[in-house]
Protein backbone atom coordinates (compact mmCIF):
# COMPACT_ATOMS: atom_id res chain seq x y z
CA UNK A 1 0.00 0.00 0.00
CA UNK A 2 1.48 3.26 -0.98
CA UNK A 3 1.56 5.83 1.05
CA UNK A 4 2.07 5.90 4.95
CA UNK A 5 -0.69 4.38 7.28
CA UNK A 6 -1.02 5.09 10.71
CA UNK A 7 -3.09 3.48 13.54
CA UNK A 8 -4.22 5.46 15.99
CA UNK A 9 -5.95 4.32 19.36
CA UNK A 10 -7.46 7.07 22.10
CA UNK A 11 -8.87 6.28 25.32
CA UNK A 12 -8.09 9.35 26.99
CA UNK A 13 -12.09 9.73 28.65
CA UNK A 14 -15.10 8.32 27.85
CA UNK A 15 -14.95 7.28 23.90
CA UNK A 16 -13.06 3.82 23.01
CA UNK A 17 -11.67 4.98 19.28
CA UNK A 18 -9.32 3.32 16.37
CA UNK A 19 -8.62 4.73 13.22
CA UNK A 20 -6.61 4.62 10.06
CA UNK A 21 -5.53 7.62 8.75
CA UNK A 22 -3.00 7.65 5.27
CA UNK A 23 -0.48 10.46 5.33
CA UNK A 24 -1.66 12.40 7.92
CA UNK A 25 -4.56 14.03 5.70
CA UNK A 26 -7.10 10.80 4.80
CA UNK A 27 -9.46 8.92 7.11
CA UNK A 28 -9.92 5.41 5.97
CA UNK A 29 -11.83 4.62 9.17
CA UNK A 30 -12.41 5.84 12.24
CA UNK A 31 -14.64 3.44 14.57
CA UNK A 32 -15.55 5.41 17.99
CA UNK A 33 -17.19 3.14 20.57
CA UNK A 34 -19.43 5.50 22.64
CA UNK A 35 -20.11 5.27 26.27
CA UNK A 36 -22.37 8.31 27.06
CA UNK A 37 -25.47 6.06 27.15
CA UNK A 38 -23.79 4.26 29.97
CA UNK A 39 -22.50 7.43 31.81
CA UNK A 40 -25.73 9.04 31.54
CA UNK A 41 -27.48 7.03 34.41
CA UNK A 42 -24.39 8.66 36.51
CA UNK A 43 -24.88 12.13 35.51
CA UNK A 44 -21.33 12.01 34.49
CA UNK A 45 -18.31 10.37 32.93
CA UNK A 46 -17.86 7.63 36.34
CA UNK A 47 -13.41 6.81 35.84
CA UNK A 48 -13.92 3.05 36.78
CA UNK A 49 -17.01 2.25 34.46
CA UNK A 50 -15.04 3.85 31.16
CA UNK A 51 -11.92 2.16 32.19
CA UNK A 52 -13.55 -1.27 32.30
CA UNK A 53 -15.53 -0.35 29.14
CA UNK A 54 -12.27 0.76 27.30
CA UNK A 55 -10.57 -2.63 27.99
CA UNK A 56 -14.14 -4.34 26.56
CA UNK A 57 -14.14 -2.44 24.03
CA UNK A 58 -10.42 -2.08 22.75
CA UNK A 59 -9.66 -4.91 20.35
CA UNK A 60 -12.83 -4.50 18.72
CA UNK A 61 -12.09 -0.86 17.08
CA UNK A 62 -8.97 -1.55 16.27
CA UNK A 63 -10.26 -4.65 14.40
CA UNK A 64 -13.42 -2.80 12.85
CA UNK A 65 -10.67 0.09 12.07
CA UNK A 66 -8.23 -2.23 10.65
CA UNK A 67 -11.22 -4.30 8.58
CA UNK A 68 -12.86 -0.34 7.47
CA UNK A 69 -9.94 0.24 5.99
CA UNK A 70 -9.62 -2.97 4.20
CA UNK A 71 -6.22 -3.29 5.29
CA UNK A 72 -4.39 -6.18 7.09
CA UNK A 73 -2.31 -5.39 10.37
CA UNK A 74 1.17 -5.37 8.18
CA UNK A 75 -0.10 -2.89 5.91
CA UNK A 76 0.14 -0.39 8.71
CA UNK A 77 3.63 2.21 9.54
CA UNK A 78 3.14 2.74 12.82
CA UNK A 79 0.89 3.38 15.92
CA UNK A 80 -0.15 6.06 17.33
CA UNK A 81 -2.19 6.41 21.09
CA UNK A 82 -3.11 8.95 23.45
CA UNK A 83 -0.39 8.77 26.01
CA UNK A 84 -2.21 12.62 28.07
CA UNK A 85 -3.66 13.96 29.61
CA UNK A 86 -6.61 12.36 30.75
CA UNK A 87 -8.32 9.79 32.75
CA UNK A 88 -5.13 8.05 33.88
CA UNK A 89 -7.29 4.33 34.39
CA UNK A 90 -8.89 4.48 30.61
CA UNK A 91 -5.40 6.01 29.44
CA UNK A 92 -4.04 2.92 30.48
CA UNK A 93 -6.04 0.43 28.40
CA UNK A 94 -5.28 2.40 25.42
CA UNK A 95 -1.64 2.83 25.66
CA UNK A 96 -0.98 -0.53 26.83
CA UNK A 97 -3.01 -2.10 23.79
CA UNK A 98 -1.14 0.69 21.80
CA UNK A 99 2.34 -1.17 23.06
CA UNK A 100 1.23 -4.09 22.30
CA UNK A 101 0.22 -3.87 18.87
CA UNK A 102 3.58 -2.01 18.55
CA UNK A 103 5.18 -4.86 19.13
CA UNK A 104 3.97 -7.38 17.94
CA UNK A 105 3.62 -6.03 14.72
CA UNK A 106 6.90 -4.35 14.54
CA UNK A 107 6.08 -0.77 14.11
CA UNK A 108 7.18 1.93 16.14
CA UNK A 109 4.77 3.37 18.58
CA UNK A 110 4.24 7.32 18.49
CA UNK A 111 2.89 8.86 21.48
CA UNK A 112 0.19 11.46 21.24
CA UNK A 113 -0.54 14.61 23.72
CA UNK A 114 -4.38 15.23 23.86
CA UNK A 115 -4.71 18.27 22.61
CA UNK A 116 -2.32 18.60 19.98
CA UNK A 117 -4.54 15.90 18.37
CA UNK A 118 -7.60 18.08 18.76
CA UNK A 119 -5.34 20.60 17.04
CA UNK A 120 -4.23 18.20 14.18
CA UNK A 121 -8.33 17.10 13.30
CA UNK A 122 -7.77 20.36 11.11
CA UNK A 123 -5.66 19.08 9.52
CA UNK A 124 -7.51 16.24 8.58
CA UNK A 125 -10.68 18.78 7.40
CA UNK A 126 -8.69 20.56 5.73
CA UNK A 127 -5.06 19.31 4.06
CA UNK A 128 -4.50 22.44 2.87
CA UNK A 129 -4.12 24.33 5.55
CA UNK A 130 -0.73 24.85 7.40
CA UNK A 131 1.36 27.04 9.65
CA UNK A 132 1.46 29.06 11.13
CA UNK A 133 -1.79 29.18 13.05
CA UNK A 134 -3.31 29.69 16.03
CA UNK A 135 -5.60 27.21 17.36
CA UNK A 136 -8.95 27.25 19.89
CA UNK A 137 -8.81 23.90 21.74
CA UNK A 138 -12.08 24.14 23.63
CA UNK A 139 -13.64 20.92 25.30
CA UNK A 140 -14.80 19.36 28.80
CA UNK A 141 -11.15 19.25 30.10
CA UNK A 142 -9.38 22.03 28.10
CA UNK A 143 -9.74 25.75 27.26
CA UNK A 144 -6.45 26.75 25.67
CA UNK A 145 -5.19 29.13 23.35
CA UNK A 146 -1.85 27.29 20.78
CA UNK A 147 0.33 28.82 18.73
CA UNK A 148 1.10 27.02 15.87
CA UNK A 149 4.61 28.09 14.68
CA UNK A 150 5.51 25.01 12.56
CA UNK A 151 4.37 21.65 13.05
CA UNK A 152 4.85 19.87 16.18
CA UNK A 153 5.67 23.55 17.22
CA UNK A 154 3.70 24.91 20.25
CA UNK A 155 3.45 27.58 22.14
CA UNK A 156 0.64 28.47 24.42
CA UNK A 157 -0.70 31.46 23.90
CA UNK A 158 -3.30 31.17 27.33
CA UNK A 159 -5.70 28.91 29.03
CA UNK A 160 -8.16 28.29 31.45
CA UNK A 161 -7.42 29.97 34.96
CA UNK A 162 -9.97 27.82 36.72
CA UNK A 163 -12.50 25.66 34.79
CA UNK A 164 -12.43 24.57 30.80
CA UNK A 165 -15.18 25.81 28.93
CA UNK A 166 -17.01 22.35 28.49
CA UNK A 167 -16.91 21.64 31.88
CA UNK A 168 -19.01 24.97 32.73
CA UNK A 169 -21.34 23.95 30.32
CA UNK A 170 -21.45 20.31 31.83
CA UNK A 171 -21.85 21.95 35.26
CA UNK A 172 -24.91 24.93 34.46
CA UNK A 173 -26.39 22.25 32.46
CA UNK A 174 -26.66 19.98 34.94
CA UNK A 175 -28.58 22.89 37.49
CA UNK A 176 -30.72 23.66 34.52
CA UNK A 177 -31.74 19.82 35.11
CA UNK A 178 -30.52 18.89 31.54
CA UNK A 179 -29.25 15.45 30.76
CA UNK A 180 -25.36 14.18 30.31
CA UNK A 181 -23.60 15.32 28.28
CA UNK A 182 -24.53 18.99 29.10
CA UNK A 183 -22.98 20.78 26.37
CA UNK A 184 -25.16 19.78 23.32
CA UNK A 185 -28.84 19.59 25.80
CA UNK A 186 -27.38 23.39 26.45
CA UNK A 187 -26.99 24.16 22.96
CA UNK A 188 -30.41 22.52 22.48
CA UNK A 189 -32.56 24.24 25.05
CA UNK A 190 -30.48 27.75 24.23
CA UNK A 191 -32.16 27.73 20.72
CA UNK A 192 -35.35 28.80 21.81
CA UNK A 193 -34.10 31.57 24.26
CA UNK A 194 -33.24 34.84 24.03
CA UNK A 195 -29.44 35.36 24.23
CA UNK A 196 -29.45 38.62 25.12
CA UNK A 197 -32.69 38.19 28.06
CA UNK A 198 -30.21 38.67 30.93
CA UNK A 199 -26.40 40.04 30.61
CA UNK A 200 -24.42 37.67 32.66
CA UNK A 201 -20.75 38.81 33.42
CA UNK A 202 -17.86 38.10 30.86
CA UNK A 203 -14.05 37.36 32.31
CA UNK A 204 -11.99 39.67 29.84
CA UNK A 205 -9.08 39.58 32.78
CA UNK A 206 -7.26 42.98 31.53
CA UNK A 207 -6.35 44.27 28.17
CA UNK A 208 -4.87 42.21 25.97
CA UNK A 209 -4.91 38.85 28.28
CA UNK A 210 -5.04 35.62 26.50
CA UNK A 211 -6.61 33.36 29.76
CA UNK A 212 -10.05 32.56 30.60
CA UNK A 213 -12.17 31.97 33.47
CA UNK A 214 -15.11 30.95 33.81
CA UNK A 215 -15.84 30.15 37.71
CA UNK A 216 -17.18 33.97 38.08
CA UNK A 217 -20.29 32.84 35.28
CA UNK A 218 -20.95 30.40 36.57
CA UNK A 219 -21.36 31.84 39.53
CA UNK A 220 -23.67 34.72 38.22
CA UNK A 221 -26.08 32.04 36.60
CA UNK A 222 -26.18 30.38 40.11
CA UNK A 223 -27.10 33.57 41.90
CA UNK A 224 -29.48 34.76 39.01
CA UNK A 225 -31.01 30.92 39.69
CA UNK A 226 -31.84 31.83 43.07
CA UNK A 227 -33.23 35.25 42.99
CA UNK A 228 -35.84 33.67 41.12
CA UNK A 229 -38.75 31.42 42.22
CA UNK A 230 -38.94 27.98 41.05
CA UNK A 231 -42.13 28.97 39.30
CA UNK A 232 -40.18 32.14 37.41
CA UNK A 233 -37.24 30.21 36.55
CA UNK A 234 -38.86 27.23 34.67
CA UNK A 235 -39.62 29.95 32.09
CA UNK A 236 -36.33 31.61 32.46
CA UNK A 237 -34.58 27.96 31.51
CA UNK A 238 -34.16 28.47 27.52
CA UNK A 239 -33.14 32.15 28.34
CA UNK A 240 -30.73 31.96 31.13
CA UNK A 241 -29.39 28.95 28.33
CA UNK A 242 -28.63 30.83 25.54
CA UNK A 243 -27.22 34.13 27.89
CA UNK A 244 -25.33 31.94 29.54
CA UNK A 245 -23.69 30.30 26.08
CA UNK A 246 -23.60 33.63 24.73
CA UNK A 247 -21.45 35.02 27.31
CA UNK A 248 -19.26 31.66 27.11
CA UNK A 249 -18.86 32.08 23.04
CA UNK A 250 -18.33 36.04 23.12
CA UNK A 251 -15.21 35.69 25.14
CA UNK A 252 -13.92 32.69 23.54
CA UNK A 253 -14.18 34.28 19.71
CA UNK A 254 -12.93 37.52 20.96
CA UNK A 255 -9.42 35.94 22.73
CA UNK A 256 -9.40 34.35 19.44
CA UNK A 257 -8.98 36.83 17.05
CA UNK A 258 -7.31 39.17 19.46
CA UNK A 259 -4.48 36.27 19.44
CA UNK A 260 -4.10 35.99 16.22
CA UNK A 261 -3.73 39.93 15.70
CA UNK A 262 -0.96 39.92 18.37
CA UNK A 263 0.85 36.93 16.88
CA UNK A 264 0.48 38.09 12.90
CA UNK A 265 -1.61 34.76 11.96
CA UNK A 266 -3.85 34.63 9.47
CA UNK A 267 -5.06 31.44 10.29
CA UNK A 268 -7.59 30.70 13.34
CA UNK A 269 -8.86 27.22 13.93
CA UNK A 270 -10.95 25.59 16.57
CA UNK A 271 -11.03 22.47 17.62
CA UNK A 272 -12.26 20.13 20.76
CA UNK A 273 -15.56 19.12 21.90
CA UNK A 274 -17.27 22.50 22.42
CA UNK A 275 -15.75 23.01 18.83
CA UNK A 276 -19.41 20.99 17.53
CA UNK A 277 -21.17 23.57 19.38
CA UNK A 278 -22.99 25.77 16.41
CA UNK A 279 -23.46 29.22 17.93
CA UNK A 280 -19.69 29.47 18.37
CA UNK A 281 -19.31 28.62 15.20
CA UNK A 282 -21.27 30.86 13.64
CA UNK A 283 -20.09 33.82 15.63
CA UNK A 284 -16.32 32.88 14.73
CA UNK A 285 -17.35 32.75 11.02
CA UNK A 286 -19.13 35.86 11.57
CA UNK A 287 -16.24 37.75 13.41
CA UNK A 288 -13.15 36.34 11.36
CA UNK A 289 -14.58 37.30 8.08
CA UNK A 290 -14.92 41.03 9.69
CA UNK A 291 -11.14 40.97 10.38
CA UNK A 292 -9.95 39.39 7.32
CA UNK A 293 -9.20 35.87 8.82
CA UNK A 294 -9.25 32.44 7.41
CA UNK A 295 -11.36 30.41 10.17
CA UNK A 296 -11.35 26.51 9.97
CA UNK A 297 -12.89 23.83 12.06
CA UNK A 298 -13.54 20.26 11.42
CA UNK A 299 -16.97 18.45 11.28
CA UNK A 300 -18.26 17.54 14.37
CA UNK A 301 -17.45 14.23 14.51
CA UNK A 302 -13.69 15.36 14.31
CA UNK A 303 -14.44 17.57 17.23
CA UNK A 304 -15.43 15.29 19.67
CA UNK A 305 -12.52 12.44 20.77
CA UNK A 306 -12.09 10.35 17.93
CA UNK A 307 -8.73 8.29 16.92
CA UNK A 308 -8.43 9.88 13.64
CA UNK A 309 -7.25 12.60 15.19
CA UNK A 310 -4.59 11.28 17.05
CA UNK A 311 -3.39 8.83 13.49
CA UNK A 312 -3.18 12.53 12.30
CA UNK A 313 -0.61 13.95 14.85
CA UNK A 314 1.03 10.64 14.90
CA UNK A 315 2.05 10.73 11.54
CA UNK A 316 3.58 14.46 11.63
CA UNK A 317 5.78 12.85 14.82
CA UNK A 318 6.11 9.47 12.56
CA UNK A 319 7.64 11.69 10.08
CA UNK A 320 9.79 13.52 12.57
CA UNK A 321 10.75 9.92 14.41
CA UNK A 322 9.44 11.28 18.22
CA UNK A 323 9.46 7.18 18.98
CA UNK A 324 8.37 5.38 22.55
CA UNK A 325 10.30 2.60 24.06
CA UNK A 326 8.84 0.00 25.35
CA UNK A 327 8.66 1.41 28.78
CA UNK A 328 6.34 4.28 28.01
CA UNK A 329 3.34 5.10 30.04
CA UNK A 330 0.18 6.83 30.14
CA UNK A 331 0.46 10.63 32.05
CA UNK A 332 -2.76 11.85 33.91
CA UNK A 333 -0.91 15.65 33.39
CA UNK A 334 1.38 14.73 29.71
CA UNK A 335 2.92 18.63 28.96
CA UNK A 336 2.42 19.87 26.07
CA UNK A 337 5.85 21.51 25.32
CA UNK A 338 8.41 18.91 25.96
CA UNK A 339 11.95 20.47 25.99
CA UNK A 340 14.35 18.68 23.56
CA UNK A 341 17.82 18.51 25.10
CA UNK B 1 2.42 -26.03 22.44
CA UNK B 2 3.68 -22.60 23.54
CA UNK B 3 2.31 -20.03 25.40
CA UNK B 4 2.72 -16.55 27.25
CA UNK B 5 1.54 -15.85 30.13
CA UNK B 6 0.90 -12.66 31.38
CA UNK B 7 -0.05 -11.89 35.93
CA UNK B 8 -0.83 -8.30 36.56
CA UNK B 9 -3.21 -9.00 39.39
CA UNK B 10 -1.24 -7.92 42.20
CA UNK B 11 2.05 -5.53 42.73
CA UNK B 12 4.05 -8.36 40.86
CA UNK B 13 4.27 -8.00 37.47
CA UNK B 14 5.07 -11.55 36.32
CA UNK B 15 5.70 -12.92 32.48
CA UNK B 16 6.44 -16.49 31.20
CA UNK B 17 6.17 -19.24 28.41
CA UNK B 18 5.47 -22.77 28.76
CA UNK B 19 5.87 -25.26 26.26
CA UNK B 20 3.17 -27.79 27.08
CA UNK B 21 3.36 -28.40 30.42
CA UNK B 22 6.90 -27.03 31.42
CA UNK B 23 8.13 -23.66 32.22
CA UNK B 24 10.54 -22.68 29.98
CA UNK B 25 11.34 -19.25 31.41
CA UNK B 26 9.79 -16.89 33.79
CA UNK B 27 10.62 -13.03 35.10
CA UNK B 28 8.65 -11.72 37.71
CA UNK B 29 9.12 -8.59 39.49
CA UNK B 30 7.34 -6.50 42.06
CA UNK B 31 6.23 -2.93 41.92
CA UNK B 32 3.72 -0.72 43.17
CA UNK B 33 2.97 0.89 40.47
CA UNK B 34 5.36 0.37 37.82
CA UNK B 35 3.29 -2.19 35.42
CA UNK B 36 2.72 -0.39 32.39
CA UNK B 37 6.48 0.31 32.55
CA UNK B 38 7.67 -3.11 33.08
CA UNK B 39 5.44 -5.57 31.49
CA UNK B 40 6.47 -5.12 27.79
CA UNK B 41 10.01 -4.89 28.49
CA UNK B 42 10.30 -8.06 30.49
CA UNK B 43 8.11 -9.47 27.58
CA UNK B 44 10.34 -8.36 25.57
CA UNK B 45 13.54 -9.66 27.40
CA UNK B 46 11.96 -13.36 28.12
CA UNK B 47 11.02 -13.69 24.03
CA UNK B 48 14.39 -12.45 23.16
CA UNK B 49 16.61 -14.52 25.77
CA UNK B 50 14.03 -17.95 24.86
CA UNK B 51 15.01 -16.81 20.62
CA UNK B 52 10.65 -16.90 20.58
CA UNK B 53 8.80 -14.21 18.04
CA UNK B 54 5.89 -13.04 19.08
CA UNK B 55 4.41 -14.86 16.06
CA UNK B 56 5.88 -18.09 17.41
CA UNK B 57 3.37 -18.29 20.19
CA UNK B 58 0.64 -20.33 20.04
CA UNK B 59 -1.51 -18.49 22.20
CA UNK B 60 -1.87 -16.45 25.20
CA UNK B 61 -2.82 -17.09 29.34
CA UNK B 62 -3.97 -14.08 31.16
CA UNK B 63 -4.20 -13.78 34.84
CA UNK B 64 -7.91 -12.20 34.88
CA UNK B 65 -7.96 -11.43 38.50
CA UNK B 66 -9.54 -10.46 40.78
CA UNK B 67 -6.92 -8.04 41.84
CA UNK B 68 -5.91 -4.54 41.36
CA UNK B 69 -8.66 -2.87 38.81
CA UNK B 70 -5.81 -0.75 36.98
CA UNK B 71 -2.45 -2.80 37.00
CA UNK B 72 -5.17 -6.21 35.89
CA UNK B 73 -5.90 -3.71 32.95
CA UNK B 74 -2.39 -2.87 31.70
CA UNK B 75 -1.80 -6.79 31.86
CA UNK B 76 -5.26 -7.45 29.90
CA UNK B 77 -5.09 -4.50 27.60
CA UNK B 78 -1.16 -5.59 26.68
CA UNK B 79 -2.64 -9.68 26.42
CA UNK B 80 -5.39 -9.04 24.13
CA UNK B 81 -3.87 -6.96 21.86
CA UNK B 82 -0.77 -9.21 21.90
CA UNK B 83 -3.14 -11.99 20.79
CA UNK B 84 -4.99 -10.01 18.97
CA UNK B 85 -1.97 -9.41 16.37
CA UNK B 86 -0.89 -12.92 15.81
CA UNK B 87 -4.77 -14.08 15.52
CA UNK B 88 -4.21 -16.67 18.51
CA UNK B 89 -6.85 -17.43 21.36
CA UNK B 90 -6.17 -16.36 24.93
CA UNK B 91 -6.87 -18.36 27.66
CA UNK B 92 -8.40 -16.65 31.08
CA UNK B 93 -6.99 -18.15 34.13
CA UNK B 94 -8.38 -16.30 37.94
CA UNK B 95 -5.49 -15.12 39.72
CA UNK B 96 -6.65 -17.50 42.95
CA UNK B 97 -6.72 -20.21 40.92
CA UNK B 98 -2.66 -19.28 40.01
CA UNK B 99 -2.27 -18.95 43.90
CA UNK B 100 -3.97 -22.03 45.21
CA UNK B 101 -1.75 -24.50 42.02
CA UNK B 102 0.97 -22.87 43.48
CA UNK B 103 -0.01 -24.85 46.78
CA UNK B 104 -0.38 -28.39 45.00
CA UNK B 105 -0.02 -31.04 47.26
CA UNK B 106 -0.87 -29.41 50.65
CA UNK B 107 -3.21 -31.01 52.75
CA UNK B 108 -6.58 -29.67 54.20
CA UNK B 109 -7.80 -26.68 52.67
CA UNK B 110 -5.95 -24.22 50.37
CA UNK B 111 -6.88 -20.36 50.99
CA UNK B 112 -5.51 -17.52 48.57
CA UNK B 113 -6.29 -14.03 50.29
CA UNK B 114 -5.39 -11.32 47.80
CA UNK B 115 -6.15 -7.41 49.24
CA UNK B 116 -9.24 -5.77 47.95
CA UNK B 117 -10.48 -2.12 48.56
CA UNK B 118 -12.61 -0.95 51.74
CA UNK B 119 -11.26 -3.96 54.09
CA UNK B 120 -11.97 -6.89 52.02
CA UNK B 121 -9.97 -9.68 50.19
CA UNK B 122 -10.77 -11.69 47.39
CA UNK B 123 -10.56 -15.23 48.29
CA UNK B 124 -11.90 -19.03 47.07
CA UNK B 125 -11.69 -22.12 48.93
CA UNK B 126 -9.43 -25.07 47.60
CA UNK B 127 -8.66 -28.42 48.17
CA UNK B 128 -5.92 -30.73 46.67
CA UNK B 129 -6.39 -34.03 45.16
CA UNK B 130 -4.31 -36.55 43.34
CA UNK B 131 -6.08 -35.45 40.34
CA UNK B 132 -5.01 -31.79 40.97
CA UNK B 133 -6.65 -28.43 42.70
CA UNK B 134 -10.51 -28.20 43.06
CA UNK B 135 -12.01 -25.23 43.90
CA UNK B 136 -14.75 -25.51 46.58
CA UNK B 137 -16.37 -22.12 46.64
CA UNK B 138 -17.49 -19.89 44.48
CA UNK B 139 -14.91 -16.36 44.30
CA UNK B 140 -15.88 -14.23 46.83
CA UNK B 141 -14.92 -10.69 47.92
CA UNK B 142 -15.93 -10.42 51.98
CA UNK B 143 -13.65 -8.36 55.09
CA UNK B 144 -11.07 -10.70 56.49
CA UNK B 145 -12.50 -11.11 59.62
CA UNK B 146 -15.86 -12.64 57.85
CA UNK B 147 -13.25 -15.15 55.62
CA UNK B 148 -12.03 -16.62 59.17
CA UNK B 149 -15.41 -17.45 60.78
CA UNK B 150 -16.60 -18.57 57.87
CA UNK B 151 -13.51 -21.19 57.90
CA UNK B 152 -14.29 -21.84 61.49
CA UNK B 153 -17.21 -23.92 60.59
CA UNK B 154 -15.41 -26.21 57.82
CA UNK B 155 -14.60 -29.59 59.18
CA UNK B 156 -11.29 -29.44 57.49
CA UNK B 157 -8.43 -28.85 60.37
CA UNK B 158 -6.00 -27.65 58.46
CA UNK B 159 -6.11 -24.57 56.59
CA UNK B 160 -3.03 -23.22 54.56
CA UNK B 161 -2.99 -19.10 53.60
CA UNK B 162 -1.65 -17.69 50.37
CA UNK B 163 -1.19 -14.50 48.48
CA UNK B 164 -0.33 -11.54 49.84
CA UNK B 165 -3.25 -10.80 51.71
CA UNK B 166 -2.81 -13.78 53.89
CA UNK B 167 0.31 -12.28 55.10
CA UNK B 168 -1.35 -8.65 55.85
CA UNK B 169 -4.51 -10.23 57.71
CA UNK B 170 -2.64 -13.08 59.33
CA UNK B 171 -3.29 -12.13 62.80
CA UNK B 172 -6.83 -12.30 62.26
CA UNK B 173 -6.72 -15.77 61.02
CA UNK B 174 -4.83 -16.45 63.44
CA UNK B 175 -7.04 -15.19 66.18
CA UNK B 176 -9.97 -17.02 64.89
CA UNK B 177 -8.52 -20.31 63.74
CA UNK B 178 -6.03 -20.84 66.01
CA UNK B 179 -3.38 -23.70 65.26
CA UNK B 180 -5.72 -24.89 62.36
CA UNK B 181 -4.32 -21.67 60.70
CA UNK B 182 -1.03 -22.21 58.49
CA UNK B 183 0.90 -19.59 56.13
CA UNK B 184 1.95 -20.14 52.92
CA UNK B 185 5.59 -21.07 52.38
CA UNK B 186 7.31 -17.38 51.12
CA UNK B 187 8.52 -18.58 48.00
CA UNK B 188 5.39 -20.03 46.83
CA UNK B 189 3.14 -17.50 47.65
CA UNK B 190 3.28 -15.49 44.95
CA UNK B 191 1.55 -15.27 41.64
CA UNK B 192 3.73 -16.12 39.11
CA UNK B 193 2.58 -16.26 35.47
CA UNK B 194 4.68 -19.80 34.83
CA UNK B 195 1.54 -21.31 36.94
CA UNK B 196 -1.00 -18.93 34.41
CA UNK B 197 1.33 -20.07 31.20
CA UNK B 198 0.84 -24.13 32.54
CA UNK B 199 -3.29 -23.44 33.46
CA UNK B 200 -3.36 -21.45 30.70
CA UNK B 201 -2.34 -24.16 28.33
CA UNK B 202 -4.17 -27.19 30.10
CA UNK B 203 -7.12 -24.54 29.12
CA UNK B 204 -6.25 -24.27 25.25
CA UNK B 205 -5.97 -27.99 24.71
CA UNK B 206 -9.24 -28.70 26.36
CA UNK B 207 -11.20 -25.86 25.29
CA UNK B 208 -9.37 -23.55 22.86
CA UNK B 209 -9.41 -20.59 25.05
CA UNK B 210 -11.07 -17.44 23.95
CA UNK B 211 -11.34 -15.10 20.78
CA UNK B 212 -8.53 -11.86 22.47
CA UNK B 213 -11.79 -9.40 22.40
CA UNK B 214 -13.46 -11.69 24.50
CA UNK B 215 -11.51 -11.93 27.37
CA UNK B 216 -12.61 -9.94 30.17
CA UNK B 217 -11.58 -9.10 33.74
CA UNK B 218 -12.89 -11.03 36.97
CA UNK B 219 -13.65 -8.07 38.97
CA UNK B 220 -16.05 -9.50 41.25
CA UNK B 221 -16.64 -6.05 42.56
CA UNK B 222 -18.79 -3.72 40.93
CA UNK B 223 -17.29 -0.19 40.92
CA UNK B 224 -17.62 2.48 43.46
CA UNK B 225 -19.85 4.82 41.84
CA UNK B 226 -20.59 8.37 44.31
CA UNK B 227 -23.71 10.24 43.10
CA UNK B 228 -22.93 13.96 41.96
CA UNK B 229 -24.63 16.82 43.42
CA UNK B 230 -26.41 19.42 41.35
CA UNK B 231 -22.93 21.67 41.27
Amino acid sequence: MPGTWMLGIETSCDETSAAVVRDGSYVASNVVASQIAIHRQYGGVVPEVASRQHLEKITYVVEKAINDAGLGFHDLDGVAVTVGPGLIGALLVGVAAAKAYSYALKRPLVPIHHLEAHLYANFLAHPELTPPLVCLVVSGGHTSLIFLKNHLEYEILGATRDDAAGEAFDKIARVLGLPYPGGPALEELARQGDPQAVHFPRAWLGKNSLEFSFSGLKTAVLNYLKSNSEEENKHLLPDVAASFQAAVVEVLVEKTILAAKLGGVRDVCLAGGVAANSTLRELFKQKAGQEGLKFYFPEKKLCTDNAAMVACAGYYHYLAGDFASLNQEACANYPLIVSKS
Amino acid sequence: MRVLGIETSTPVVSVAVAADSQVLGEFSLTTKRGHMEHLLPLIDQLLDGLGIAVDDLDGFAASVGPGSFTSLRVGLATCKALAHSVNKPVADVPTLDVLAWELQGTSGLICPVLTARRNEVYTAVYVSSHSGIKRLSSYLALNPLGLAQRLQGELRTKITFTGEGAKKHWTSFQDCLEDRAFLADPARMLPRAGQTAILGTEILSREGGKEPGSVEALYIKSPAIRRRSSR
